[in-house]
């Protein structure tokens, strides 16, 4: 690759700046990412932009624009140029919650972004170490209730979906909880199957190694429905946990005002992309599942995520000190 | 001796052309990623990642991993020929390697940083092999508490890195954690000390800190000097390292070595710890201390054994916890689960084709790269002739092209200018940066740890005494600081009465 | 250097005896100072939660008593005078580093390197301006063909008008 792309470097060179197409995309497509490299909504990025490449025969490179809750990099995309050439892979957690928990988001999902399509939805679950006595949600609530707010719960960090779940349930079951917020799922996992804390809610993919080599056991699935790969574990809500039910989503974004046929064409390549078999088979090796959707029905989802979180936010008073 | 049929197992996987072919090609661009001041392993596996969706694992993951160590190597190069850590754990090979350069040494140093850090691989490789399954039982068994105290221990030793003042080193130490502590709060969420800057909401980087305080703060230091003072101007005397530097350094090399493999288990920090402590071993066991800082070579040779050990025995908590050491892992971590293959303890036994030909991949890329180096020490002594009127140019233009590549982000460029200014006024009043690093690195692990045991053990600190990891930490930590403090005490005593 | 007005009592007269550590000790508790009121804006919290603002306070705390104590200490042992600071060159290195920050989204990576280059190479009085144009040039093409061409960084390379 290094030499065709010195060629191509070297032919960039002389000619500065490239001619005006009629078709979408006639130059490079940056997507930027709110995180730092190698977590799941990076990898998410990274397969798709490698599949849309193939698809457009037009580099689509990721850039990853890190920090302060993804607010960096979800401002970055809202102040792009509206032509489609910069899009913003957002998660739930930058699209729903952060918008309710922090007084002033220098962004505003209405203000600054039109929705293209959901890219991917990762299942969560509730785990507890192999050395706890817990074996189902209602064992894990009888003891919250019982010693209230002397169960530590480990969390990929603050405001990220488990820690929404995490008080979601409370919320509902009220149960009190500790919540220990870790910096991403993997050190989170690692806590939790070395028994420095007994509970945790994590994606579950990164705890599906320590599940299978005995060091924790799963609880249950965070989502509303029972996983398909994973049927046997039942659901907080059919556990007694009234409308309790999440999973870490993320989709692609375009700046407010790009053209509504650019946005139209990117949704269905995206939807494209996201239906080849190497994709999903990429996508479920990293524990996501691809879903494509429409703008309306993405439009749709952060809507009814956004109102039910800030309730949740707003009862459970979760506030960044 | 199973392990050893499974290790030539894992050599005939290692040795089938196509893996030898980006193992290569891995180690190759690791060293040049790793030469380039700023461009780090991590922005390069990042671009790299969607080549290895169409490669199997096993090629992948020993592609990845090449550029990993090949950049450790490349790394040692520009801490030692322009002041430059690329990564933290280089920071302690600046110390000495850096003088040594001055002095017309950079030939044996940056030799022995490659024969010590193919010793190191070569013994770290077995203990990946031997030892991983153990080491990763205790790697998860070490708690918050743990790690705080293991912090402790750090931070109370890191002033020994310094020669000059304590106070100052103490101070400097301070700084790195302040410094540190600019940013998101994992805790609470709370953006602290980012004065309303968005830019500074995710802390600065070690890349930006590394260009500010190091890089470009030597370039400004060097302006000063008359042409006739440069670097480059002195006399260079040989350029590999003689049997005499080769005898002097090898019971470093074992001790670096051995360092570098216990303490790379860590998850975090691991390698950073592991170079300095092995340089104040060497501090401590010295005959001669008093050459250490102004161009010892034993004070190259342990930290770059260490470093290299444990960066490969950090595979261990990779591959076995699925819990990276550094943003570089987490990508490989990455690139792993896109192939459907997810880091944790059964994957030594689900996938040996992986793990054994990892493992012999990483000594052959560990001779690649010593046959690949010891002849660029020619090349590369060659260009400290270069007259330093064209050199400072061109290494402030890689500094700041490492720096906005790092975060894409020119903000960071005028964060390191600032930085810089700040470095260039305390190298003036004799605080060295070193010192700082470290403070930088391992304070808001300290801080992080320290909060989630207290939380965990529900704001009880006894935790850190009856946890026998954190106990001995502790312990440890006390006998050293009493072992400074009476030598000094009875000379202020005997000072007093003398007068 | 920098001398205190001396009290007539007779006594030693109060003078900074090592400038180096006098400075040093003054940067460490503006700098401790300045992070110890900043702290203040976040929660200390309490032994079981400690708040954001609780470590930095600490630390930043001791920071400042380092700095008094060295301050002390510089007025009553000798030491060594502050170097002179090359203004100069620095100031115009540093210049050069900030417009090259300034210059990279906007015009790319090409003419902001050879910017800093040409723009720092003047910091340095012996060398000619011809060369330093030439190794501008030199410096940025190849800046182009590495980071953007071999290693295939985001960079955009000219400015995207």
């Amino acid at each position: 690759m290094s030499v065709i792309r010195a060629l191509y470097t070297s032919i960039a060179l002389l000619i500065p700046f490239g001619v005006h197409a009629q078709t979408f995309p006639n130059k490079p497509v940056q997507i930027i990412v709110p995180y730092a490299p190698g977590g799941s909504t990076d990898l998410a990025a990274r397969v798709l932009a490698a599949k849309l490449t193939e698809q457009w025969g037009q580099q689509v490179v990721v850039e990853n624009r890190p920090g302060g809750n993804g607010f960096i990099g979800m401002s970055a995309g809202a102040k792009s140029k509206p032509d489609g050439y910069a899009l913003t892979l957002g998660t739930v957690g930058d699209v729903a919650v952060n918008p309710a928990l922090f007084p002033n988001t220098p962004f505003s999902m209405e203000r600054d972004f039109t929705p293209i399509s959901m890219v991917s939805d990762a299942e969560l679950v509730l785990i507890a170490g192999k050395n706890t006595p817990y074996a189902s949600v209602q064992d894990v609530l009888n003891a919250a209730k019982a010693q209230p707010g002397r169960l530590s719960v480990a969390t990929s960090g603050m405001g990220t979906m488990p820690h929404i779940l995490l008080e979601w349930m409370s919320l509902v079951s009220g149960a009190q909880f500790q919540h220990v917020p870790y910096k991403g799922g993997g050190p989170a996992a690692a806590a939790v199957a070395g028994d420095n804390l007994p509970l945790g809610i994590l994606a579950a993919s990164g705890v599906a190694s320590f599940v299978k080599s005995g060091h924790v056991k799963v609880i249950a699935i965070m989502s509303p429905e029972r996983s398909k790969n994973n049927p046997s574990w039942p659901t907080l809500i059919e556990s007694g946990v009234k409308d309790v039910g999440g999973s870490g989503w993320s989709a692609l974004f375009a700046p407010r005002g790009t053209p509504p046929e650019v946005v139209a064409k990117i949704s269905a390549d995206v939807g494209k992309a996201l239906k080849a078999d190497d994709v999903i088979a990429r996508f479920s090796g990293a524990g996501m599942e691809a879903v494509p959707t429409t703008p309306t029905e993405l439009a749709t989802r952060i809507k009814k995520d956004r109102e039910s979180f800030a309730a949740i936010i707003k009862s459970a008073n979760v506030k960044p000190e | 001796m199973e392990t050893l049929s499974l290790l030539l197992y894992g050599l005939q996987i290692a040795l089938s052309w196509e893996n030898l072919l980006y193992c290569f090609a891995g180690c190759l661009l690791g060293t040049l990623v790793g030469v380039l001041p700023g461009i780090g392993p991590v922005t390069t596996v990042a671009i790299l990642l969607p080549f290895t969706f169409g490669l199997g694992p096993a090629p992948a993951l020993i592609m990845l991993a090449g550029i990993y160590y090949g950049a450790q190597y490349g790394g040692s190069t520009t801490a030692i020929l322009v002041n430059i850590p690329g990564e933290s754990s280089s920071v302690v090979t600046t110390i000495d390697g850096y003088q040594m350069a001055r002095q017309g040494r950079a030939g044996p140093a940056l030799g022995i940083a490659a024969i010590g850090s193919f010793v190191a691989g070569s013994f770290a490789v077995f203990v990946v092999a031997y030892f991983s399954p153990p080491l990763a039982e205790i790697a998860l068994r070490f708690g918050p508490a743990d790690y705080f105290s293991l912090m402790v221990m750090g931070l109370a030793a890191s002033v020994i890195l310094a020669s000059g003042s304590l106070i100052k080193a103490i101070a400097m130490v301070l700084v790195g954690i302040l410094l540190g502590s600019i940013g998101t709060d994992v805790n609470t969420g709370a953006i602290r000390f980012a004065a309303g800057l968005p830019q500074l909401t995710d802390g600065i980087g070690f890349i930006v800190l590394a260009m500010a305080f190091f890089g470009i703060t030597d370039v400004l230091v060097n302006l000063e000097k008359s042409k006739e003072q440069h670097v480059a101007n002195a006399e260079i005397k040989n350029v590999l390292p003689t049997m005499e530097d080769l005898r002097v350094s090898a019971p470093s090399i074992a001790r670096g070595t051995l360092i570098g493999s216990i303490l790379g288990i860590l998850p975090g920090g691991g390698a950073l710890l592991a170079s300095f402590a092995a340089y104040m071993v060497e501090k401590k066991v010295a005959r001669r201390p008093a050459n250490f800082g102004s161009g010892d070579i034993r004070g190259v040779a342990a930290p770059e054994s260490a470093n290299n050990a444990g960066a490969q025995v950090s595979f261990i908590p990779m591959l076995t916890l699925g819990l990276p050491s550094n943003p570089t892992m987490a990508l490989m971590i990455g690139a792993l689960m896109i192939q459907g293959i997810t880091p944790g303890p059964g994957v030594i036994t689900e996938r040996p084709e992986l793990f054994w030909g990892l493992i012999a991949s990483m000594w052959i890329g560990n001779l690649m790269l010593l046959v690949l180096n010891l002849p660029l020490v020619g090349l590369w002594v060659k260009l400290l002739s270069v007259p330093y009127s064209l050199l400072f140019p061109a290494i402030l233009a890689f500094c700041c092209v490492g720096v906005y590549a790092s975060s894409n982000e020119p903000a960071d460029v005028y964060i390191v200018a600032v930085l810089a200014a700040v470095g260039y006024a305390l190298i003036k009043f004799d605080c060295e940066p070193a010192p700082m690093v470290l403070g930088f690195v391992l304070g808001p692990m300290m801080e992080e740890n320290l909060r989630r045991a207290m939380m965990i053990s529900f704001g009880d600190p006894s935790v850190f005494v009856t946890r026998p990891i954190s106990a001995l930490c502790l312990a440890a930590t006390l006998l050293g600081l009493i072992a400074i403090a009476i030598p000094s005490l009875r000379r202020r005593r005997d000072a007093a009465m003398q007068e | 250097m920098t001398s205190f007005p001396q009290r007539n009592n007779g006594s030693t007269p109060m003078r900074v005896r090592a400038p180096k550590d006098f400075w040093a000790g003054l940067f460490f508790v503006l700098f401790g100072a300045f992070f110890a009121i900043y702290s203040l804006e976040y929660s200390i919290g309490n032994i079981h939660r400690l708040g954001p603002g609780m470590f930095p306070f600490i630390v930043s705390g001791i920071l400042t008593g380092l700095g008094v104590l060295l301050i002390f200490k510089s007025l009553i042992n000798d030491g060594d005078a502050v170097h002179r600071f090359a203004l100069r060159s620095s100031g115009i290195s540093l210049f050069a580093v900030v417009l090259f920050g300034a210059l990279i989204k906007p015009a790319g990576l090409v003419i902001s390197t050879f910017t800093l280059v040409v723009l720092s190479g003047i910091a340095q009085p012996q060398s000619r301006f011809l060369h330093i144009l030439a190794l501008g040039g030199g410096i940025a093409i190849f800046c182009a063909l590495l980071f953007v061409g071999v290693i295939g960084l985001p960079i955009p390379i000219w400015p995207s008008w």
